[in-house]
């Protein structure tokens, strides 16, 4: 069961998924604002290019063109099936701890580099901004920053997805300004060195948080050190993927850079894994149930879910971002202080629920 | 028994798919190689760079991606770095399988367990029947022959003393009774030798034993392409467990030059013409390897993981070849050379090998073994000179003199691999004993002195020589022996007793008997007909079924045999695939049970002394698939008439009834 909001007054249809005279019996409806239970997605009857409907946990059906949902995305993926024709708006139904006044700043004035395999930037998740700038591309592939793997551009829907239509992904921080650097080669495979030079980029380019949903190979980690400390120099927060579950254990083997100083560390875990109370690393900045996200994704795909530390990254990167629009500050233990306010503790961790846990709280 | 392992085999490949196969050290670099980011680091992102590692990290185990990645990322391997990468998670595949994702595809009908079920069931019974049967004829053939309680004293003694219808209770005794004897093959051979009854034999050739100890040797050194090359004699001598009992450093000593050896060994390449006569990569590749750091580094790499273990002790203490690649892990070319220099003795040897083929036709000298016969020592020795440049002044050569003095070659005999210990063992009784010694004869044949000649036939006719079903008795069970003392489960002893117990199922058999009833397969081409007589034709195709089959055969010498056959299954689609692709190839889909299911009634005949059988009956079709790119498309069974040419695969008879 999810919840959503309806959006326009709606009529419910009683027998089957479908628009007819006598298909609502007793002429109920919802009005703009309602809060519906869905119990499932079902398809009915094309209306304006939509044929999803939601079948309703009190019986019944409505068109789901009318209406918003919310709830986890492993939950929309059940409803949206395929092809994907949900929106999913992660600024508003993820992170219920984080005050609306904080979330509403929606990451207005934040520049976020995102380090990674590119974007598909005509994705309509991301409405053809301007203010997404294509900054680089420092890998040996020929397609330049487009995203050609597909991870790149789920981490920026997870960071800063901005669709405005009734399909799409709506990120974390909508309104940050998202810097693209191809450091990521398209078969997602990372080089120490490439990597430096993307962080080179992301420091010139004045960005406010720089998004590392990677890893480099742990000894290689000196190639990139000197301006891993240029961007802690000049206040650049960096949020780095720091594994998921065993990896992420007191004496576990966090990856590189994550597990350096100055860095934010973000990890993911499995529902069972939170629950069987492990002492966690230290290092570990926060956990974000590992759930399979869905997020914009490459032309060939232009959806898809994804999950591990990657995606827990980008969704912090995108908090920060909120924090810092919010607090004016760029100051890493002002903002990661800030931060532990609004995050839980494991033993409030929910299922379903997209919730910024801390491991040591 | 064989036509079983076959066709079992090609059921056995729908669960498991072939474990890719590393080729050696050096291929492997050369593959890992296209397979590197820009610091040269090996992509984590390439499932092929963990099938190929897989076989360097706990081989023993099937690794996880994830697991193999974990146990790189921990650096240990100074040479070895795994590239970082997007960090979504990805499914943690069984490295070894294949096709990612492939086997926990099939996982859900179990076709070829079933498949082998049912022949269990067929054979099960029938089979401990045999097995007691075989072990009866074993005590008695081993307590009839003098040479066979010499060659195997422990294997006899325990027969006689077991009751044999529970030889199942005692196949770990067996076992070790097997291991024994065959663990003092050499002092039983010599004590074969030595028996009385062929005193006069010795007596009238005393060089008899010193010849075969030298002269079989060096055959098979100097004999092109199916003989033992020297990278094999290295890795036989370097896996003798006496090395072991002798000095810890010696067997370390073999062990880092065989590993070295094997390393870069040549494995012809499809692209390169490949020169099949040599034994290792040539100096050029080596000079190659060394020229790109990052094919070097992770060449090094992967020796760095084979040298797992190899220690040498000394005055100061126990140092690792690991531990002396490690502290020269930033001078990479001092690790190298070790592998280096081998590379030039070794590309000696070679030349010395091609220089002997080349000869063959014309004739080659003494002096052309002795050359290849020291490059060859010498190339052992360096295993010595290693050890010595890992640990100074711990090893000494004095066994390098032993084995250039001949005798140590002799210990082949000792290799773990009793099988090949066995064939030795055949081999040297046939050529002592064979035909009266071929050695004997061809020496006499060579002799231009008449009277000699004579006295030397003479001496041969008189001399008492063991019969060759005696030879052919120790053969076979020795190899029964050593089949067993390798199993590692007991399926594999198992095996090892179908292979030895289990009469062959010969189409021969039945065609020269009254009656024969087998458990048989087919395969060859089928035409399936909608209707009798082979009207409106549904489909064609190759047909492999198996089944059961009653035969009557002919006393004629061209006689025909007509057969009754009633099969469940048919597997002629696999057989289709696997002789299009190869059995490497791994199957594009999975096969369910409905697919190979496939009842029919059919009647062949046979021409005596021909393995064709041609007939026809009913069958009813197997459910068909095909995919598209798109679609998926299921044909239902169908019952058809048809009529095929097939080869008879006898698997093995169940009851015979000669004329």
């Amino acid at each position: 069961m999810i919840k959503a909001t309806v959006l326009v007054p709606l009529n419910i249809r009683t027998g089957k998924p479908e628009i007819l005279p006598n298909n609502n019996i007793g002429d109920k409806f919802y009005n703009e604002g309602d809060v519906i239970e869905v119990a499932e997605g079902a398809m009915g009857e094309n209306y304006k290019g939509n044929n999803l409907w939601y079948k309703l946990v009190d019986g019944g059906f409505v068109w789901s063109g009318g209406v918003e949902t919310s709830g986890s995305p492993e939950h929309i993926n059940q409803l949206a099936g395929s092809p994907f024709s949900a929106i999913i708006n992660y600024s508003k139904d993820a992170f219920n701890s984080i005050p609306l006044n904080v979330k509403s700043t929606k990451g207005i004035g934040v520049k976020i580099a995102v380090i990674d395999t590119g974007i598909n930037k005509d994705h309509p998740s991301f409405n053809n901004d301007p203010i997404i700038q294509l900054i680089s591309n420092v890998t040996s592939s020929p397609a330049g920053v487009d995203d050609k793997n597909g991870h790149g551009s789920h981490v920026a829907g997870l960071i800063g997805g901005r669709s405005v239509i009734q399909t799409g992904i709506i990120g974390i921080a909508p309104k940050s300004e998202l810097l693209i650097i191809k450091g990521i080669d398209d078969d997602r495979s990372t080089s120490a060195t490439n990597i430096n030079l993307a962080l080179k980029l992301a420091i010139d380019a004045k960005a406010d948080i720089i998004n590392l949903s990677l890893d480099i190979a742990n000894s290689r980690f000196n190639l990139i050190e000197s301006e891993i400390n240029r961007a802690i120099g000049e206040e650049i927060i960096i949020v780095a993927a720091a594994g998921e579950n065993n990896r992420l254990i007191e004496n576990g083997n966090l990856f590189c850079p994550a597990n350096k100083a100055g860095i934010i560390a973000v990890g993911s875990c499995d529902d069972s894994f939170i629950r069987s109370q492990q002492k966690f690393n230290p290092k570990v900045n926060w956990i974000i149930p590992n759930y399979s996200f869905w997020s914009s994704y490459n032309k060939t795909k232009t959806y898809e879910t994804e999950r591990g530390s990657s995606m827990a990254t980008a969704l912090v990167s995108g908090l920060v971002s909120l924090i810092i629009s919010f607090n004016k500050t760029k100051k890493l233990n002002q903002i990661i202080n800030l931060l532990n306010i609004s995050s839980l503790p494991l033993s409030q961790f929910s299922t379903n629920e997209t919730s910024l846990l801390n491991p040591l709280k | 028994m064989r036509q079983l392992t076959i066709t079992f085999f090609l059921m056995f490949l729908l669960l498991h798919n072939l474990k890719s196969n590393a080729q050696n050290v050096y291929y492997d670099a050369v593959k890992l190689r296209a397979f590197t980011n820009e610091d040269g680091d090996l992509k984590s992102v390439v499932d092929s760079v963990y099938f190929i590692l897989d076989n360097y990290f706990e081989p023993k185990k099937k690794n996880t991606i994830h697991e193999l990645d974990s146990i790189l990322r921990l650096e240990e391997n100074p040479f070895l770095i795994i590239s970082g990468s997007a960090r979504s998670q990805e499914e943690d595949n069984i490295v070894g399988n294949a096709a990612n994702g492939f086997a926990k595809n099939l996982s859900s009908l179990n076709v070829t367990n079933l498949a082998d079920g049912i022949a269990r069931f067929l054979i099960k019974r029938g089979k401990e029947e045999l097995n007691v049967a075989f072990f009866n004829r074993m005590n008695k053939f081993l307590n009839e022959h003098e040479e066979c309680k010499t060659l195997f004293p422990s294997t006899t003694d325990f027969l006689k003393n077991i009751d044999l219808a529970r030889y199942a209770e005692f196949l770990q005794s067996l076992r070790e009774a097997f291991h024994k004897d065959l663990s003092n093959l050499v002092t039983g051979l010599n004590q074969l030798i030595d028996l009385p009854k062929y005193t006069e034999l010795l007596k009238n050739f005393p060089e008899i034993r010193l010849a075969l100890r030298s002269l079989r040797i060096v055959n098979e050194l100097s004999q092109s392409g199916k003989a033992i090359l020297p990278d094999s004699i290295i890795h036989q001598l370097a896996n003798l467990n006496e090395w072991k009992e002798i000095d810890l450093n010696l067997a370390n000593s073999w062990k880092a030059l065989d590993i070295i050896s094997q390393s870069v060994r040549y494995i012809p390449q499809p692209q390169d013409g490949s020169d099949t006569t040599m034994c290792w990569i040539k100096l050029s590749d080596m000079n190659e390897l060394i020229q790109d750091t990052i094919k070097l580094k992770i060449f090094l790499g992967l020796l760095y993981q084979k040298m797992d273990g190899v220690e040498f002790k000394g005055k100061d203490g126990v140092k690792s070849i690991q531990a002396f690649m490690f502290e020269n892990r930033f001078s990479i070319l001092t690790v190298a050379s070790l592998v280096d220099n081998f590379i030039t003795l070794a590309n000696d040897v070679d030349r010395s090998i091609q220089d002997i083929r080349q000869k063959k036709d014309i004739g080659f000298s003494k002096d052309d073994y002795y050359t290849y016969i020291s490059k060859a020592i010498n190339i052992t020795e360096y295993g010595f000179k290693v050890a010595n440049t890992i640990n100074p002044g711990i090893a000494d050569n004095r066994y390098i003199s032993i084995a250039k003095n001949g005798n140590n070659l002799y210990k082949n005999i000792y290799t773990k691999n009793y099988n090949n210990a066995v064939m030795d063992v055949y081999n040297i009784l046939n050529q002592i004993f064979g035909d009266k010694s071929s050695l004997v004869i061809e020496k006499t044949q060579n002799s231009k002195d008449a009277k000699l000649n004579n006295s030397l036939t003479t001496s041969v006719n008189s001399v008492k020589f063991p019969s060759p079903k005696i030879i052919e008795g120790i053969l076979k069970y020795g190899n029964f022996m050593a089949s067993v003392i390798k199993s590692e489960s007991a399926e594999d002893v198992e095996s090892a007793l179908d292979a030895a117990a289990l009469p062959s199922g010969s189409y021969s058999i039945k065609q020269k008997s009254a009656w024969n009833l087998s458990v048989n397969g087919y395969i060859g081409y089928a035409w399936d007909f909608y209707k009798f007589p082979f009207k409106d034709q549904y489909a064609r195709g190759i047909y492999a079924p198996v089944g059961v089959a009653i035969s009557r055969g002919s006393r004629k010498p061209h006689g025909i045999t007509f057969s009754g056959f009633l099969s469940l299954i048919d597997v002629g689609g696999i057989a289709s695939y696997r002789l299009q692709n190869g059995n490497d190839e791994a199957l594009k889909q999975e096969v369910r049970l409905e697919s190979i299911f496939s009842p029919s009634g059919q009647l062949f005949v046979e021409y005596r002394g021909l393995p064709f059988a041609i007939g026809g009956g009913w069958r009813r079709t197997s459910r068909l698939f095909y995919s598209g790119n798109t679609s998926f498309t299921a044909v239902p069974p169908k019952n058809v008439f048809n009529f095929s040419v097939l080869i008879d695969v006898s698997l093995f008879t169940i009851k015979n009834w000669p004329f």
